[in-house]
């Protein structure tokens, strides 16, 4: 779900570079048709070692672009 | 993409992947957008709703002894004139979703073009319907929202003891309907004594229909279920076994969404979550007021769908949204809550637990949850003990 978001994010922001301070602060994920309440997912959230933390790994795919050699996009 | 600014910078509203993302102000800068004006004087909430609640009818011919609407065969609905002139004013507001309901929705004659108008006017709007009427072309119609959930208290007999009328079968041809039709679809799971045992066989059912998601709700004292909700609310025993058994549901179906609705979250954080993370999934406890507001069959606004506590028309709830007092009361809660809240981890996402249900058993509504796990512990002079999951 990570690349997705990334990739979204880049094509708004253009040419430009992440900001080495730029952060993520929380990615609510899917849309609520539940016309009563609000909903979260809890798939995500006692498995963090496998799931990790949605949030502060697209800050890490962030920054990690931002480090990427010219070119190298994948 | 849409971005709105807000006291710690933007949201931004993606529809591929569906998601609301939260940035700093940085990411506002990087994203080409100018600085968000509340970064110098602050509102203290959202600047508007990320999701209204806009039922189009409280019409409905099922007579749901449990209904949070108390929804029947001629109650109210609005024109399609006041609801075009909703989705204009939430709009204007920035409102990123709008949750179409009822009463059953598919009953108003509107319901398209409000959601097509929602479309136009840079809203998803989305559905929750109880699948009666909804036909192969009424599906084909769906997918102009971004997601349809169909309401499925359990199979045969567990959603006739919910519902009071053998309507299951109604909802999952309704669900392979949808599924038909290309329509991201999942249902909606009222949780009480009566559904209790029927959760994981109606979560398969749902997972071999193609469905993307359950969503849990808690059994709320409002409307109609007001009358029962002694005998249907969950015991503290069963609030203890939440967590354990959604997470082997998760495991059990890997391409279902699980998912728990705001009144569900005290539940939730039984299981010691860590609070970083809850906040960094976006996790919603009450956001009445803040993340969330409502708009009944009869154009009244409200902070959220179970209250009766009103905002005034939508008009007011548009006009009103940084000083009303209503909604400053709803959104202060968490801030002057009192103990065991005020000291609790959870307090800045769960925000005290269920108005609706603390207002039932209390008569207020603003106290901590009187079915929270912490609570319960607090109130018998007992330290809590969190509730024991496997971690890998």
């Amino acid at each position: 779900m990570t690349d997705p978001i990334l990739q979204a994010l880049q094509a708004a922001a253009g040419d430009a570079p992440p900001p080495p301070q730029g952060r993520v602060l929380a990615v609510k994920l899917g849309y609520n048709p539940n016309s009563s309440s609000v909903g979260s997912v809890v798939s995500l959230l006692f498995w963090s070692a496998t799931a990790g933390a949605l949030a502060l790994n697209l800050t890490a795919a962030l920054l990690a672009k931002r480090r990427e050699p010219p070119g190298d996009e994948g | 993409m849409r971005l709105r600014h807000e006291d710690f910078g933007a949201i931004v509203a993606l529809e591929e992947p569906p998601a609301l993302i939260h940035v700093d102000h940085a990411l506002v800068a990087w994203l080409g957008h100018p600085p968000s004006p509340f970064a110098d004087a602050p509102l203290g909430h959202l600047s508007a709703p990320t999701e209204v609640h806009l039922m189009v009818t409280n019409r409905c011919p099922a007579a749901c002894p449990g209904c949070y609407t108390a929804a029947t065969p001629d109650g109210d609905e609005p024109g399609e004139a006041e609801l075009l002139d909703a989705v204009d004013r939430l709009a204007g507001l920035g409102v990123f979703h709008l949750a179409l309901g009822g009463g059953e929705s598919l009953l108003h004659p509107a319901l398209f073009r409000v959601a097509a108008h929602a479309r136009a006017r840079g809203l998803v709007p989305n559905l929750t319907t109880s699948g009666l009427g909804l036909t192969p072309a009424l599906a084909q119609a769906c997918r102009v929202f971004g997601q349809v959930n169909v309401s499925l208290d359990g199979l045969d007999a567990t959603y006739r003891a919910s519902r009071g009328y053998d309507g299951a079968e109604t909802a999952l041809r309704a669900l392979a309907r949808l599924g038909e039709a290309g329509v991201p679809c999942g249902v909606n799971y009222v949780l009480s004594q009566a559904t209790w045992e029927g959760l994981e066989a109606t979560a398969a059912r749902v997972a071999e229909l193609g469905g993307n998601q359950i969503e849990i709700l808690r059994f709320k004292p409002a409307g109609r279920g007001r009358s029962d909700y002694e005998r249907l609310a969950l015991s503290e025993a069963q609030a203890r076994q939440l967590t354990p058994r959604l997470l082997a549901l998760t495991a059990s179906h890997p391409g279902l969404q699980v998912k728990v609705d705001c009144s569900l979250v005290p539940f939730l954080c039984a299981a010691d979550p860590e609070p970083a993370l809850l906040q960094a999934l976006g996790v919603y406890g009450c956001e009445a007021g803040n993340a969330l507001a409502s708009v009944d069959a009869g154009g009244r606004a409200t902070p959220c769908s179970f209250v009766d506590d009103a905002v005034g028309t939508v008009a007011e709830l548009a006009d009103g949204w940084r000083s009303h007092p209503t909604l400053a009361r709803w959104r202060a809660y968490a801030d002057t809550a009192p103990a065991p809240c005020r000291g609790c981890a959870y307090r800045a996402v769960c925000k005290g637990g269920c108005k609706v249900v603390t207002r039932h058993r209390q008569g207020d509504w603003f106290a901590p949850d009187p079915e929270c796990p912490r609570v319960l512990a607090h109130r018998r002079g007992e330290a809590f003990v969190p509730v024991a999951i496997g971690r890998p």
